[in-house]
C-alpha cells in the first residue's frame, strides 16, 4: 500500500506545487472565470482532454468493452465528432464572446435571445445534469482508493477518501480560478493522457505476447453492433452517438473552454492535435479491454478491470501508477465541471438577479463551488444502486441545451420564447421517458430518451420561431449579431449599437 | 478583405464523417465480426478506420484554415 499511495501522493504533491508556483492575482472576475483567454494551444489541448475525458473513462471504456463489445468505440466517435462540430461552430461563438465580454454559456443565450430567464434556464440545466458526472467521479475514486488498499478500505470510506482528496485539491482551483485549472490540466493531461497511454499499449502488448489473446477469437456477441431485430433496437448505436457529439458542447465546463482561449485558432488547434491522442488513448482502452475479456478476473468483476490489469501485469507498482493515472484525469474533469457551475451561479443565475461587482462575483462563485462539491460529494456517499443510469439521464438531459444553442448559433430566426419553452418540455419530457425507458425506447427503434426529447424539443423551438416572428428592431438585432462575424474586424459602433441589457460590473 | 470560405474538399469530409459515423444501414454491414481484415474483425476495423478518417478531417480543416489566413484577422 505504500507504493500504490506514495505514487498517488508524489503526484498530488507535485500538482500543488505547479499550482502554487503559477499562481497569479486576478484582476477581474473575467480574469477569474476565463483566465482573461490568455492561453495558448498545447495548454489548451491538455486542459481540453483532461475536462473532456473523466478519470472514470479508464474504468468505463475498458468495462463496456469487456462486457458489452465493440458498442465502447461510441465513446472515441462520439468525443471526435464534438471537435467537427466545433469546427463548424467556434468562430461565431468566439468572435461573440471576445466583443460583447462573455463570459459563460448562459451569456452566449442572453445575447443571442436577449433576455436573462433564458441564461437562467440554461445555467440551471447544466448545473444540474453535471452532478451525476460529479458523483461518477466521486465514486470512481473511491474505486480508486478500494484497489489501492488492496480491498482493505471498505467502500463508504473509500468514497469518503476520495471526496476528501478532492475537496482539498478543490482549495487550490478555488483560489487559483480558471488559470489554475488550465495549468494544471496542463500536469495532470501529461499523467494521464500520455502516460495512460504508455500504460494502455504497456497492457495490450502484455496480453497479445504474454498471453496470446488474439482478436480474432473474441466471441462474435462481442464484435457486433446492435442492428434490425436486436434487443435495444437498430438506432441505439446512432443515438447515443449523435447525443454525445451534440451533447458536447453544452456542458458548461466545455463551453467555457471556448473562452479561455487567446484566439479561434488556439481552440481549433487544441481540437485538432488533442483528436489523434483521443484515438490512441480511447481506442486503446477498447482493444485493451476486448483483450482482457479473456482473463477470468476481469469476466467476473469488468467495471475495475483497469487496476485489475495493472495489478495483474506489474504488481504494486503499476497498480500504483494506474490510479495516478485515474486520478489525474478525475481530477481535470471534476475541476472543471465545479469550476464551471461557480462560474454560472454567480454569473448568470444570482447575477441576473442581482447584480454583482468583481469582488462579490468571486465570493458567490467560490460559495456556489463549495455548495455544488458538497452536494455532490453528500449524494457519492449513499448507495445509489443505479449510478449508470444516472449518467445517462444526465446526457439526456444536457444535450436539450442543443436547440437553443446550435439553432441559435446557425439560425436568426429562433427567439426565447420558442428556447425557454423548448429547453423546459424537453428536459421534463426526457427526465420522464428516461424513468420509464432506462436504456432505449422499444417502440421507437432503440432510440434513447433524450433525442425523443430533442425532437419534441426542437419542433417547439421551430415552432415558436415561424408563429411568433421577432419583432423587427428584433430582427434588426439579431441580423447585426450574424454580420459582425462575417466581417473581420466588426466597428465598436457597430458592437455598441448591438450591446444587451446593462451587464453588471 | 474577406477571408475565403472553407475548402469544399473539407467541408465534405466533414459530411462523410457524419454520414459514416451515423448512418444506421452503414453500421449495420460494417457492425459485425466477419469478414475478418487482417486477422481482426471487421466491427474493430470500421471503428479504427472511422475514427482514423474523422482524425484525419480534423488535421485537414486545421491545414485548410491555416492555409485560407483564418487566423490572420486582429481579434
Amino acid at each position: 500500500m505504500i507504493i500504490t499511495f506514495g505514487l498517488v501522493a508524489l503526484f498530488c504533491i507535485a500538482v500543488v506545487v505547479v499550482l502554487q508556483m503559477a499562481h497569479i492575482t486576478d484582476k477581474s472576475f473575467t480574469d477569474y472565470a476565463v483566465a482573461n483567454r490568455s492561453f495558448g494551444p498545447f495548454y489548451q489541448a491538455m486542459s481540453f482532454l483532461n475536462t473532456w475525458w473523466p478519470g472514470g473513462i479508464f474504468l468505463a471504456i475498458t468495462g463496456l468493452a469487456a462486457s458489452g463489445g465493440v458498442i465502447s468505440f461510441y465513446f472515441l466517435v462520439y468525443s471526435l465528432l464534438t471537435v467537427v462540430l466545433m469546427y463548424v461552430m467556434a468562430e461565431r461563438v468566439w468572435l461573440w464572446g471576445k466583443l460583447f465580454d462573455l463570459r459563460t454559456q448562459p451569456d452566449l443565450f442572453a445575447l443571442r435571445y436577449n433576455t436573462r430567464s433564458m441564461g437562467v434556464v440554461g445555467a440551471l440545466v447544466g448545473i444540474i445534469s453535471g452532478i451525476p458526472w460529479l458523483i461518477l467521479g466521486f465514486k470512481g475514486l473511491g474505486d480508486l482508493f478500494q484497489a489501492m488498499s488492496f480491498g482493505k478500505m471498505g467502500a463508504t470510506e473509500a468514497v469518503i477518501a476520495g471526496v476528501l482528496l478532492m475537496v482539498v485539491r478543490q482549495f487550490w482551483t478555488i483560489r487559483m480560478g480558471m488559470r489554475g485549472v488550465v495549468i494544471s490540466d496542463m500536469l495532470q493531461g501529461l499523467a494521464a493522457y500520455i502516460g495512460g497511454t504508455v500504460i494502455i499499449i504497456g497492457l495490450i502488448l502484455w496480453l497479445l505476447f504474454g498471453h496470446g489473446f488474439r482478436l480474432s477469437a473474441l466471441h462474435p456477441a462481442q464484435v457486433t453492433l446492435p442492428g434490425l431485430g436486436s434487443a435495444v433496437g437498430p438506432h441505439y448505436d446512432y443515438a447515443i452517438i449523435f447525443s454525445g457529439a451534440l451533447g458536447g458542447w453544452c456542458w458548461p465546463s466545455i463551453f467555457i473552454r471556448l473562452y479561455t482561449a487567446d484566439s479561434v485558432r488556439s481552440v481549433q488547434r487544441a481540437g485538432a492535435f488533442g483528436a489523434p491522442l483521443s484515438f490512441l488513448f480511447a481506442g486503446g482502452l477498447v482493444i485493451l479491454g476486448l483483450l482482457a475479456s479473456f482473463l477470468p478476473e476481469v469476466a467476473k468483476a469488468p467495471d475495475a478491470m483497469w487496476f485489475t490489469v495493472c495489478r495483474m501485469a506489474g504488481g504494486p507498482f503499476l497498480l500504483g501508477l494506474g490510479g495516478v493515472v485515474v486520478l489525474a484525469a478525475t481530477m481535470g474533469n471534476v475541476d472543471g465541471n465545479i469550476q464551471a457551475s461557480g462560474a454560472q451561479i454567480a454569473n448568470d443565475i444570482i447575477g441576473s438577479f442581482k447584480p454583482l461587482d468583481h469582488k462579490q462575483s468571486v465570493i458567490a462563485a467560490k460559495i456556489g463551488m463549495l455548495a455544488v462539491t458538497l452536494v455532490s460529494a453528500w449524494l457519492s456517499t449513499l448507495a445509489i444502486p443505479h449510478l449508470f443510469m444516472l449518467a445517462i439521464l444526465s446526457y439526456q438531459g444536457i444535450i436539450q441545451l442543443a436547440v437553443p444553442q446550435y439553432l441559435g448559433i446557425f439560425w436568426k430566426r429562433g427567439n426565447a420564447a420558442g428556447a425557454l419553452a423548448g429547453v423546459i418540455i424537453g428536459f421534463a419530457a426526457a427526465v420522464i421517458l428516461q424513468s420509464v425507458y432506462p436504456l432505449s425506447i422499444g417502440w421507437a427503434w432503440g432510440l434513447t430518451s433524450g433525442v425523443i426529447a430533442l425532437i419534441i424539443n426542437a419542433a417547439i423551438y421551430v415552432g415558436c420561431a415561424v408563429l411568433l416572428p421577432h419583432s423587427a428592431a428584433e430582427a434588426t438585432r439579431v441580423d447585426g449579431l450574424f454580420a459582425l462575424t462575417n466581417s473581420r474586424v466588426p466597428s465598436a459602433g457597430a458592437v455598441r449599437a448591438l450591446a444587451l441589457k446593462p451587464r453588471r460590473a | 478583405m474577406p477571408t475565403a470560405p472553407r475548402s469544399s474538399f473539407v467541408a465534405i469530409w466533414f459530411v462523410l464523417d457524419a454520414i459514416l459515423a451515423l448512418f444506421p444501414p452503414i453500421y449495420w454491414v460494417a457492425g459485425g465480426p466477419t469478414p475478418l481484415i487482417a486477422g481482426i474483425p471487421c466491427s474493430i476495423v470500421y471503428f479504427v478506420l472511422l475514427s482514423a478518417f474523422i482524425v484525419g478531417s480534423l488535421l485537414a480543416a486545421y491545414a485548410d484554415d491555416e492555409s485560407r489566413g483564418a487566423f490572420k484577422a486582429p481579434v
